[in-house]
């Protein structure tokens, strides 16, 4: 039935194992942090597995080749939200297909890792030609500019940062990218002291309003700084071992509805508020081996196109984890992005097993064995 | 194998993946830093700085103590009450204002329709144009303003919001992103169409905003209620229980409420609370506490303090002790969690010296003896011209009595065209709006054509253009500031001396810019002296036909020229609801048995219609009762008074406008704050200053000579020059009053080395007034005004005129050291202080201010004088107990009645009560002397109760005496 290439010894169930272990721990907080969101979860972590299981066992190689129809697919997603899409606190991000709440721009970032895959892979030689480089990007804005509009400005920063490692992986020229460097870090900068001025049209209100509450949470305890701040406090008052999973301590900043969305984006507030130092470095641990686990798989693939995927999958990883726990704990403006594998929300959830299961094919068909 | 481990290595460390490895890692090691800060480095602080944010402190009110009178009787008390409250437990969503505004409104109906009143504090009303218009000025305003708009500071007002007018903030308010209060048409899918205000009148609009503001100043502090009405009777409560289902999160909660005695007498005593202010907030936290070895007392915005009154003066020792509770909230200030409780301590209580029972007789003596005396004064006959008046012979002309039911406000001009007006009041109104129209075209004639000069109108004209200016000049409308007008200006002083026409004076005030014409005119554009001149016309006459004073006028002159009739005047009183037809009463009226001038007097026999109801001369009187061997105030009683149960807990606003309307002044404490000359109440201080000083010998006598020549312009004696006293003692001199004797003393003291010295004369007065304590206050606690000792004319001084003005109570110190021979009290009308299981904490008694150091003999004589002169007074000729006292009159104006005032002590021979009356315009000083009497007969109980109390008015029982 299957290839004879696929040997189960090149099956990596230690990826498997973490990744399911750290979901379980987010099913866990999910409970404490909105207990009727718990069900829910464990539907999507069941899904998400299944689906990881059937893609892994499905040659990476066939898929990438209808590579056109994932760029197509994710296209036709992200315009979908725009015209049918659903409004919740001020930005459209979700739409209903048969009763089914899903998240496109999800699903679409797992659509897009595979695209660009295959896209590198086949103009590799020529990657560092102006044409081509210009072409990726013009592919890339694309889809970008229907996630920024959403508007999801963490997601859409995600997906830079994904784009960029893929091209960085695929071999883009050190030159492109200390020229590049050398043009965007000034660029980034003067933007944002732009954005910052009183009535610009840039940024959004709201948006420009988060940079500033971050910048300078005590202006800003009531608006948009009081959800970070709230966070900082519960993050810290559970010190090295938190009050308790689930406590029904007065002191809990939780308890006091202090944290709004605190099974999504906020949810690592909690892990600090109930788990302590020690339940933050274990999520921030899990989600490293399994980050480690998958670039390992990349560096053990054959073909450039299962590295890329690789790199593009740790790349959200790790990224997206970093802006989620940056932000929770007032390293960055507020966001708004989930913690993979630990923020209820199916749609991510599923997408995330999806790559993995991709990652594990990589594995499965390597040849070199991985370090 | 080294090598290829090597070769490995490098190709690992140099692959670009590696290098993303690293690049997580590295972000992934910031994140791992900053947790290691948050949690383990300042993890602690961050708990202790949480716990501090969501423990809050809910203080719990302490009783205030009570206050009784010297008997134990209560005469103010926290009770129980019932109050209705509304939280915001509402579920946020689109349907959230609908559903409470509709709460609000509903429970707004169940209050109002068993006769409760919802809490009106919101700082903006109605008014009765049914205009929206700001309760406050200045400061408060704008921080009201900045509230409204959330801004932390009135600096960070947009100037926009600074001028908000009252329409546009309650538009504002009524928005949907504020209280969405108006109407909500519900779409398909759930949303809803808002119209704002829509189904709304604006009574309603003006009750819901008000219980959202201050829902919405509680919002993030949820375990505070909002009250929307206090003190409710038990059908509200038992309403709302009903309704309790439907109406969401509203609640009854059980509160005090300040209850006083039921008699008008204590009102000025007593004072009232209400709801503290922020200037006494200030004052109260700010106030370095003499008490502070007590805890600090913090008082908060919603407390209630003593706002007059005793209730005032003893704040800190009646307020008692707040509990506290901690108790820990979440983010909407919910509660999830109580902790420490402190109890509340309740406050002391306080006896005054005041004996009740005499306090209420007293304030009904004088009301029924002021009544008397206007009844006896009223004559059926129209007004003789002011200008022909003069003090000796002044009645009071029914037709002026008419007129004072309306200028004082007892009959109401508005009702005579309201919904409820009856057939004579819709007929007075008809008659009315046509003698306006006259008026107002008079005017508009001779504002547009008039030549004739002021002087040559006859005299009601003259009182309608007189009036037009007084309007012009009215700080209200400040149209013609005074400030702006040039008093050398020749029309000006023509018009002064009244040789100019009106049309004249405004002419020349346009051509000089003395008009504001901003303030009659919203056109920008530029106007020429006769535009504006005709926008001024044209405004005067609009102001004038709604000028309620203007209309008093007009309507004096109508009762004056019987367009408006007694018997109109008698069937308006019983419309307007002021009486009340017991007996047959209209009926006689109606059949002619009783003539309206027979009917008016019977309501004032009756007193039904009061002295104070009518404001004229007299409608006021004072009294005060001391203890002779102690110094306390055993009644102090201001006539008219006010009802403080209805300035008290909240404020009855209509009440208290018309209590500041009213004429007869009832907030006014006449028995500590009116000053008169003492007239010749003074005469036993000049007699003791004679015989101290020596210019008088005990047996030497003075001759009367009716005319005193010795200075000039002469003094007369009050007998002459229908003849004179002849020669007097002392003691003859204090029984007969003789002036001529004490303006001789008043000489003697002013002569030093055989010349005349007034300032001497008068230092040597000013020592024994001083000496009687008449120099400063009286010590009582409740505010009074300062004495004025005079200081110029030492002969007239002698006598009690000169400029020596003293209130009531300051005079009764006086007589009441007379009457103890020389023991000057600090007066004092506290008794002492309890706490509130009735342990004494103070007990209070006044203070000697200085003991009077005088012969034995000049005590002697200046009681021999004072009991001779009451056994002169036809007041006192039945009166079986022997008394010392003195008559004073004093006239303030030749236009008006002279001051009555008497000052005495009794027993004689052993003095228990000393007592002070002053009846301001009270015609003669043996109506102060009856008054008096009657104080003592009830104080030594020598006659019964209802013989001296009657219920009616009291006519002056003996002719005019001499003094």
């Amino acid at each position: 039935m299957l290839p004879k290439t696929y040997h189960l010894k090149n099956y990596d169930f230690f990826l498997i194992l973490f990744s399911l272990a750290i979901s379980i721990l987010g099913v866990v907080i999910i409970g404490s942090a909105r207990e009727s969101y718990q069900f829910r979860q464990i539907v999507g972590l069941v899904i998400g597995v299944v689906f990881m299981i059937v893609i892994s066992l499905i040659d990476y190689r066939t898929i990438l080749n209808f590579y056109w129809v994932c760029y197509a697919l994710s296209i036709v997603l992200l315009l979908s939200v725009l015209f049918f899409g659903r409004t919740l606190g001020g930005a459209t991000r979700w739409i209903t297909v048969a009763g089914i709440r899903f998240q496109p721009s999800e699903v679409a970032k797992f659509l897009l890792i595979l695209f660009f895959a295959k896209f590198i892979m086949k103009t590799k030689d020529k990657l560092n030609r102006p044409s081509r480089i210009l072409t990726a990007l013009g592919l890339f804005l694309l889809p970008w500019y229907l996630v920024y509009r959403e508007p999801d400005l963490s997601t859409s920063l995600v997906f830079i940062l994904i784009f960029l490692t893929m091209l960085f992986i695929g071999g883009l020229s050190w030159k492109v990218i200390i020229g590049t460097l050398s043009v965007a870090v000034p660029v980034t900068v003067l933007g944002l002291m732009l954005v910052l001025q009183p009535n610009q049209e840039i940024i959004k209100d709201y948006q420009q309003a988060r940079i500033l509450a971050w910048l300078q949470p005590e202006n800003y305890s009531n608006d948009e700084g009081y959800q970070q701040q709230n966070s900082i406090v519960a993050i810290g008052s559970g010190q090295l071992l938190g009050k308790g999973y689930k406590n029904n301590e007065v002191g809990s900043v939780k308890n006091g509805n202090f944290i709004s969305e605190p099974q999504t984006d906020f949810i690592f507030a909690i892990v600090g508020e109930e788990l302590g130092f020690i339940g933050c470095m274990a999520i921030i641990i899990l989600i490293l081996i399994i980050i480690v686990e998958v670039i390992r798989t990349g560096w053990s693939s054959s073909e450039l196109s299962g590295t890329l995927v690789c790199a593009g999958v740790a790349a959200h990883l790790g990224f997206q984890t970093f802006f989620n726990i940056a932000v929770t704990t007032g390293v960055m403006p507020n966001t708004g992005i989930p913690l993979p594998f630990v923020s209820y929300g199916m749609t991510s959830l599923i997408s995330i097993f999806m790559e993995l299961g991709v990652v594990l094919n990589v594995g499965l068909l390597r040849v070199r064995d991985r370090i | 194998m080294f090598e290829q481990l090597r070769d490995k290595f490098i190709s690992i460390v140099t692959s670009r993946l590696f290098f993303l490895l690293l690049l997580i890692f590295t972000l992934f090691s910031v994140l791992t830093l900053r947790l290691f800060k948050l949690q383990i480095v300042e993890g602690a602080s961050y708990l202790d700085n949480f716990t501090l944010k969501i423990e809050r402190e809910k203080t719990i009110k302490s009783t205030r103590g009570s206050i009784f009178d010297r008997n134990g009787i209560s005469l103010a008390r926290d009770t129980l009450a019932y109050s209705v409250t509304i939280e915001d437990n509402y579920d946020s969503g689109s349907g959230k204002n609908k559903a409470i505004n509709e709460t609000i409104l509903r429970l707004a109906d169940i209050i109002e329709s068993n006769g409760d009143k919802l809490n009106n504090d919101f700082s903006i009303y109605l008014d009765e144009s049914g205009d929206f218009r700001f309760a406050l000025e200045g400061t408060r305003h704008l921080r009201f303003i900045a509230d409204i708009y959330g801004r932390t500071s009135i600096d960070s007002l947009k100037v926009r919001e600074k001028n908000s007018t009252p329409d546009e903030i309650i538009d504002y308010l009524c928005s949907e992103k504020k209280f969405g209060i108006g109407e909500y048409t519900e779409k398909k899918d759930g949303s809803f169409d808002f119209v704002p205000k829509k189904g709304y009148t604006d009574e309603e609009l003006i009750k819901v905003i008000t219980v959202r503001y201050n829902l919405s100043l509680n919002s993030y502090q949820k375990y505070i209620s909002t009250t929307v009405a206090t003190n409710v009777n038990v059908r509200t409560v038992a309403e709302v229980m009903e309704n309790k289902d439907v109406l969401r999160g509203v609640n009854i909660s059980e509160d005090t409420v300040r209850e006083y005695i039921n008699d008008p007498s204590f009102s000025h005593i007593l004072g009232y609370t209400g709801k503290i202010s922020e200037e006494e907030l200030a004052l109260y936290n700010s106030h370095k506490n003499p008490d502070s070895s007590m805890d600090a007392q913090n008082y908060e915005l919603n407390d209630y303090v003593g706002k007059a009154g005793i209730e005032q003066v003893m704040e800190r020792k009646l307020q008692g002790r707040k509990g506290r509770q901690t108790i820990f909230v979440d983010n909407l200030g919910r509660v999830t969690e109580t902790g420490d409780k402190t109890d509340p301590v309740a406050g002391n209580d306080l006896y005054l010296t005041i004996d009740s029972d005499l306090q209420k007789a007293v304030y009904q003596i004088l009301e029924q003896k002021i009544a008397g005396i206007v009844i006896s004064k009223i004559v059926d006959q129209k007004p003789a011209d002011e200008a022909e008046r003069s003090s000796s012979d002044i009645v009071i002309p029914m037709y002026d009595v008419y007129y004072a039911l309306f200028d004082n406000n007892f009959l109401s001009i508005d009702h005579l065209y309201g919904e409820n007006a009856g057939p004579d009041e819709k007929q007075v109104y008809g008659d009315f709006l046509i003698k306006q129209n006259a008026v107002i075209d008079m005017i508009r004639n001779e504002l547009d054509n008039g030549v004739l000069p002021y002087n040559d109108h006859v005299l009601e004209e003259q009182s309608y253009i007189a009036y037009v200016i007084s309007l012009l000049k009215s700080s209200k409308r400040n149209v013609l500031p005074g400030e702006s007008i040039d008093e050398e200006n020749e029309v000006y002083l023509k018009w002064k001396e009244g040789t100019c026409s009106l049309r004249e004076y405004l002419k020349e005030a346009v051509a000089r810019g003395w008009i504001d014409s901003t303030r009659i005119s919203s056109e920008k554009k530029y106007m020429d002296s006769d535009e504006i001149y005709q926008v001024l016309v044209d405004y005067i006459c609009s102001e004038l036909s709604k000028d309620r004073d203007f209309s008093k006028r007009i309507i004096k002159y109508m009762i004056r020229q019987d367009e408006i009739t007694g018997n109109e005047i008698c069937h308006i009183l019983y419309e307007q609801g002021k009486l009340k037809d017991i007996g047959d009463n209209l009926k006689e009226l109606d059949s002619g048995e009783v003539t309206p001038y027979r009917f008016m007097l019977n309501r004032l026999k009756s007193l039904e219609i009061t002295p104070a109801d009518l404001a004229l001369d007299p409608c006021s009187g004072s009294s005060v009762v001391t203890d002779v061997r102690t110094g306390e105030v055993i009644a102090c009683v201001s006539y008219p008074s006010f009802d403080n149960r209805r300035l008290a807990n909240t404020v009855d606003a209509d009440y208290f406008a018309s209590l500041q309307n009213d004429k007869s002044l009832p907030l006014y404490d006449y028995s500590t704050q009116q000053k008169t000359a003492p007239g010749s109440t003074f005469k036993p201080i000049s007699s003791a200053a004679a015989l101290e000083e020596g210019v008088i010998n005990p047996g030497e006598e003075i001759k009367c000579e009716g005319l005193f020549e010795k200075i000039v312009p002469s003094p007369k004696c009050w007998i002459y020059p229908g003849g004179t006293h002849g020669s007097l003692e002392i003691v003859g001199a204090i029984q007969n009053s003789c002036n001529f004797f004490f303006y001789e003393v008043g000489y003697r003291l002013s002569s030093r080395g055989g010349y005349f010295n007034n300032d001497y004369g008068l230092e040597r007065l000013t020592k024994y007034v001083d000496l009687f304590g008449l120099t400063e206050k009286s010590g009582i606690e409740i505010t009074e005004s300062e004495p004025d000792v005079s200081n110029q004319d030492a002969v007239r001084s002698a006598i009690g005129q000169g400029n020596h003005s003293y209130t009531t109570v300051g005079l009764a110190r006086y007589v009441n050291a007379v009457a103890n021979e020389g023991r000057c009290y600090n007066l004092s009308l506290l008794d002492k202080l309890t706490d509130s299981n009735g342990n004494v904490i103070t007990d209070y008694t006044p203070g000697v201010r200085n003991e009077i150091n005088i012969a034995g003999s000049t005590w002697h004589l200046i009681h021999e004088g004072m009991k001779k002169a009451v056994e002169n007074y036809g007041a006192f000729s039945d009166f079986p107990l022997t008394a010392g006292g003195k008559t004073g009159t004093a006239q303030q104006i030749a236009t008006r009645p002279n001051h009555s005032l008497f000052i005495g002590f009794a027993p004689y021979n052993e003095p228990e009560v000393a007592i002070a009356t002053r009846i301001a315009y009270g015609y003669t000083s043996s109506n102060a002397a009856e008054v008096t009497r009657d104080i003592f007969k009830y104080y030594f109980k020598t006659e019964d109760k209802d013989d001296i109390i009657k219920g009616e008015a009291v006519l002056p029982d003996s002719a005019a005496i001499s003094d």
